[in-house]
């Protein structure tokens, strides 16, 4: 009763929380958006053995974003991370071809799991300044992102170095939350 | 039974947990600090809220530095339960350890360090690396202390990160207090260690001196303890480092003043000059006389460690005796301690003070200290000449008291006396008889009846005396009948007449026939040879000439005294015990392969009996007093035999009976016996190591179990369980194992039976076994049966039943097989050796050159083995052949064979 009470004021004076996952392979890219999305700059980064959780303030949105370390070793624990998540932000690697299918059926066993069954996916197809980066087409094929029902989806090209595509991103995001 | 019943266990109210849960995860950062410190809370309370390790941790990454110290709080107490999701931390810490605030530098290294999760201690090398090397002091000296947590966890990965290196560069740190944690950070991996770590050099030893004048107390305190292990080169050196830290000894700390008297101590030892040490001495004594004026326990400790020093260097105290004095409202154990220190310090200057003292003492009411009080008088006698006198005064102004336990105390001390100065004091003997009749400890009887014996011819009733003791010779404790039995030897040398005569046939009856105790029968027996055969010799025996004792007692061995005084201000030094011997962690490493090296020199033979010290009452207590030293002819008081010979380890064996011979715990046997195979390592057992091995003993089967607790946790409540085999064996009997601390070890011998739970299918060896506590989870461990426990004691065959059984049996019975590990050195000692383990010897022939065995053996339900063994001696291969109406245990045979002549 009461979350449902707060919610109804929060959206009448149109500041609304979030909680965000942000997802995906190591080394994809994930603490360098949460750090831009959130600093708005490039900071340096270490691989995350753990998590990193900032909010971000965006139209009216605040957004808790937990950015969780993407090694074979921890993504056992993400799913601690999954009740009441509105979103999931998957970050993949468009360079890193080779580790695609296994981007894939990460993505997917995330999909299936039943805490998640409300949030609404971004797919950020990362690192689109390397040579060689796949387009967003090539990583919906890879990922088989037609393959999604009942969920609201989307992606964009980002480079979270050059700071392109992220608040594209969170745009959609916000309007998506707020509807 | 209807499908509605299930509602009463579905009910709507959520318990604390999942209500906490939902708290720890609100958006609103002050009902999260609530829920942390509810958390906190229960967890302060013993409830366990391990459950909630993600959602606590996920409240670490905040601003708010209070919560922050709250999650840490948590992480230490819980890490250990989820070592798994304590990786969730790493990158928290990772972050804290750069954040800008050096209060939050140091809280993460802090904490980093008391997490000892294996997993995630790797993480956190890089940010303890960053710290060891921060601007800020605070932070580089809560890293220092850091490395030393890390190198107990992990000591390979602290050499392998240079972190010692970094660690002994902090010595030359610009602040004092990171170069005291650097200092106690290094002397405590020292004490883990076995290879050099920390060794000062005279560079860091400038710096030491540097810092101990501005560091903190406690500071002081590392520092002043790694100088005192400082060898300095010269006198001279010795000299300028005790200068630097004379001053400490004004300090208001009694921890800062001990490591200081200890520094200086050591130093000393060095020092040449006679003046400065005189000096020196000087002024060691004000500051150890003001630490009893300290509250008890504390003086306690000071009188324990002054107790060590005046040992060493009595001119410190010396003047200074007046202080021990007792105080009538003195905590008894104080008291206990200053008398030991008086008699130490008591000289023939003081001797007139001490000795009113003592006697004010002995009139006091508590009995222990009485006691103590009239030993001392007698002691201060025994070592000073010129006192002795007065002392036998004060102790028969005592006797006089006519109070029974120091009367009895006094007789004590006066037959010490007496051993001490003999043939000056005895006119007192008559005062001592006079209380003949209040005597009623076995101490104090034993002392009369040796004053009696030895000085016989000087009491005319000497006899009469005697025999008024003998009435009840057989109720006497062991102590006092040995002494009946010399004193009347000598009465019957010195008055060989009537009376004594017949008392002497009474004793030698009483003590040979009559006793149980193995040392009075065998003295008797002496005596008995002596007199029948040569009672010249007898004379000259019995009546020697005694040495003069002096008064050791409580006195310690050089070689423990240094090195009790090198631990000055430590337990050790308050115990009067080598580190070692009550520490287990230090060095357990290298006291652990000795263990194995011991047990495999004893491969073969048992102990699984208590380790035997045959109990001789006579001797074991009194240390300097002359009742052990009953004329020369007391044999069977040398000290008890360590070793004993193999056969007699069997007879005790029997005596104790095996059945049930479940070792208590304290025994110390667990390094004794022969090594068993490990089959649970403590890696895998948490902790806990099982050893274990099947064996036979007196034709029963027992399972010998070594279990150790290397863990933190005191284990209790073992069981024991054995799956379906072969055999079916299983347990008699519950497992009789006690409570087992951490870091003890307990042997016990399961008595076994067989054909209770049988496994169906064709024969094999594979024994498994469960065995829980109420502690860990249940583990599981396969061993191995080897048949021959089986082989039962009445399995020797006549040549003729052998020959008859052989032919009874189809050739179809008989399997061979050539054991190539197998080799026989030695036809004789290979019989011999397979009849141990009821493998019995029927004939042998010889073949071209080989030696051909036949034996035979017994094995489970009673089943004939009939056994033939080709070999060439000395030449390994053995070909080994059955004959058996159950051929399907050749295999095992085999494998029991080849173990048997390997």
């Amino acid at each position: 009763m009461g979350i449902l009470f707060t919610r109804m004021l929060s959206s009448v004076f149109g500041n609304r929380e979030a909680r965000i996952l942000v997802l995906g392979l190591d080394n994809a890219g994930k603490t360098t958006i949460l750090y831009r999305l959130h600093m708005g700059e490039v900071v340096s980064t270490i691989p995350t053995i753990g998590f990193n959780v900032e909010t971000v303030q965006y139209n009216n949105i605040k957004l808790q974003v937990w950015d969780l370390g993407g090694q074979t070793s921890i993504r056992p624990y993400w799913r601690c991370y999954f009740p009441n998540t509105q979103a999931i932000i998957y970050v993949v690697d468009s360079s890193d071809t080779d580790r695609l299918v296994t981007a894939k059926e990460e993505f997917h066993a995330i999909l299936e799991e039943d805490e998640l069954k409300g949030a609404v996916v971004l797919v950020y197809a990362n690192k689109q300044d390397l040579p060689g980066a796949l387009d967003d087409a090539a990583i919906t094929e890879a990922l088989e992102l037609h393959k999604i029902k009942n969920r609201q989806w989307t992606i964009f090209k980002t480079s979270a170095i050059k700071g392109e595509g992220l608040f594209e991103g969170l745009d959609w995001l916000s309007n998506t939350l707020k509807a | 039974m209807s499908g509605h019943d299930s509602k009463y266990f579905s009910t709507t109210k959520k318990g604390e947990i999942p209500e906490l849960k939902e708290e720890l995860n609100s958006q609103y950062k002050d009902k999260k600090k609530d829920a942390v410190k509810k958390v906190i809370a229960a967890m302060t309370v013993g409830k366990d809220v391990s459950s909630l390790f993600t959602d606590v941790v996920n409240c670490m990454q905040t601003e708010n530095l209070e919560l922050k110290k709250l999650v840490y709080l948590y992480l230490i107490n819980y890490a250990k339960s989820q070592p798994d999701l304590a990786i969730l931390a790493v990158n928290t810490f990772v972050k804290d350890s750069q954040d800008p605030n050096p209060l939050i530098r140091a809280l993460a290294v802090r904490t980093m360090g008391c997490i000892r999760v294996d997993k995630i201690t790797e993480y956190l090398c890089d940010p303890l690396q960053r710290c060891l090397k921060d601007d800020d002091p605070y932070v580089r000296k809560t890293a220092a202390i850091c490395v030393a947590k890390l190198y107990d966890i992990n000591a390979e990965l602290v050499e392998d990160r240079g972190f010692l290196d970094t660690l002994k560069d902090l010595i030359s740190d610009n602040n004092p207090m990171v170069v005291a944690n650097a200092v106690a950070a290094l002397a405590e991996i020292q004490e883990n260690s076995t290879r050099p770590i920390f060794e000062i050099t005279s560079h860091t030893l400038s710096k030491l001196l540097t810092a101990l004048n501005e560091c903190t107390e406690w500071g002081q305190v590392f520092i002043l303890d790694a100088l005192s292990r400082y060898k300095a080169a010269d006198a001279r050196e010795a000299e300028n480092i005790v200068e630097r830290v004379t001053p400490r000894l004004q300090h208001a700390n009694c921890a800062v003043v001990l490591s200081a008297v200890k520094m200086i101590l050591q130093q000393m030892e060095l020092i040449t000059s006679i003046d400065v040490v005189r000096n020196l001495c000087k002024k060691m004594a004000p500051p150890l006389v003001t630490l009893l004026s300290a509250e008890p326990e504390i003086q306690y400790v000071a009188l324990r460690n002054i107790n060590l020093i005046v040992q060493k260097r009595p001119t410190i105290l010396a003047h200074e005796i007046k202080v021990f004095f007792c105080k009538y409202n003195d905590p008894i154990y104080v008291k206990m301690e200053k008398l030991e220190i008086m008699i130490k310090l008591a000289s023939d200057r003081n001797v007139d003070q001490v000795l009113l003292e003592f006697k004010e003492y002995a009139t006091e009411v508590d009995v222990d200290f009485v006691r103590k009080a009239v030993r001392a008088i007698g002691r201060c006698a025994i070592k000073l000449e010129r006192a002795a006198e007065r002392c036998i005064s004060v102790l028969l102004e005592l006797i006089k008291i006519k109070v029974n336990y120091v009367v009895q105390e006094a007789i004590i001390v006066i037959k010490d006396i007496f051993r001490r100065y003999p043939n000056t004091y005895e006119s007192i003997i008559a005062t001592l008889c006079e209380s003949l009749d209040t005597l009623d400890e076995p101490e104090a009887k034993a002392s009369m009846i040796w004053i009696i014996g030895e000085y016989a011819e000087r009491i005319d009733n000497a006899d009469e005396l005697l025999e008024s003791f003998l009435e009840s010779f057989p109720e006497e404790p062991a102590m006092v009948q040995l002494q009946l039995l010399t004193a009347t030897v000598k009465l019957f040398l010195k008055k060989p007449t009537e009376g004594p005569q017949q008392m002497i046939q009474v004793v030698l009856n009483n003590a040979t026939v009559e006793t149980d105790n193995p040392d009075l029968r065998d003295r008797a027996y002496i005596y008995w040879r002596l007199l029948s055969t040569d009672p010249e010799a007898a004379k000259d025996v019995v009546l020697a000439e005694k040495p003069v004792i002096s008064d050791d007692s409580n006195s310690l061995d050089p070689s423990l005294l240094d090195e009790l005084l090198a631990n000055i201000a430590t337990l050790s030094s308050v115990y009067h015990k080598p580190p070692e011997t009550f520490v287990s962690r230090a060095k357990s490493t290298s006291t652990r392969q000795d263990d194995e090296e011991y047990a495999d020199a004893v491969e073969t033979g048992y102990s699984e009996s208590p380790s035997y010290t045959v109990e001789n009452p006579a001797v074991t207590s009194t240390s300097s007093s002359t009742v052990r030293q009953t004329g020369s002819a007391a044999p069977a008081s040398s000290s008890a035999p360590t070793s004993p010979p193999a056969p007699v380890q069997d007879l005790l064996g029997d005596l104790i009976g095996l059945d049930n011979a479940i070792v208590p715990v304290d025994q110390p046997t667990a390094s004794y016996g022969p090594a068993l195979p490990v089959l649970l390592p403590s890696s895998t057992g948490q902790g806990l190591q099982i050893s274990a091995q099947l064996v036979r003993r007196d034709g029963q089967v027992f399972y010998s179990l070594l279990l150790e607790n290397s863990s933190q946790m005191v284990l209790d409540g073992f069981m024991i369980q054995f799956n379906k085999n072969t055999f079916g064996l299983a347990a008699a009997g519950p497992l009789q194992i006690p409570t087992l601390q951490p870091a003890t070890s307990t042997r016990t011998l399961l008595p076994m039976v067989l054909f209770q739970n049988l496994s169906p299918g064709p024969p094999n060896s594979l024994l498994q076994v469960a065995v829980k506590n109420n502690q860990q989870p249940v583990w599981y461990f396969n061993d191995k049966i080897p048949l021959h426990i089986f082989f039962s004691e009445d399995g020797r065959m006549e040549r003729t039943s052998f020959l008859e059984t052989w032919k009874a049996l189809p050739d179809s019975n008989e399997v061979a097989k050539d054991l190539l590990v197998a080799v026989i050195h030695s036809i004789d000692t290979t019989i011999e050796h397979l009849a141990t383990a009821n493998v019995f010897f029927v004939a042998k022939r010889k073949n071209a050159n080989k030696d051909i065995l036949y034996m035979s053996a017994k094995g489970p339900r009673g089943i004939p083995l009939l056994i033939e063994l080709t070999a060439a001696v000395g030449v390994p291969g053995v070909k080994c052949a059955v004959k058996t109406p159950s051929p399907e245990l050749a295999p095992l045979f085999f494998d029991a064979m080849e173990n048997l002549l390997k």
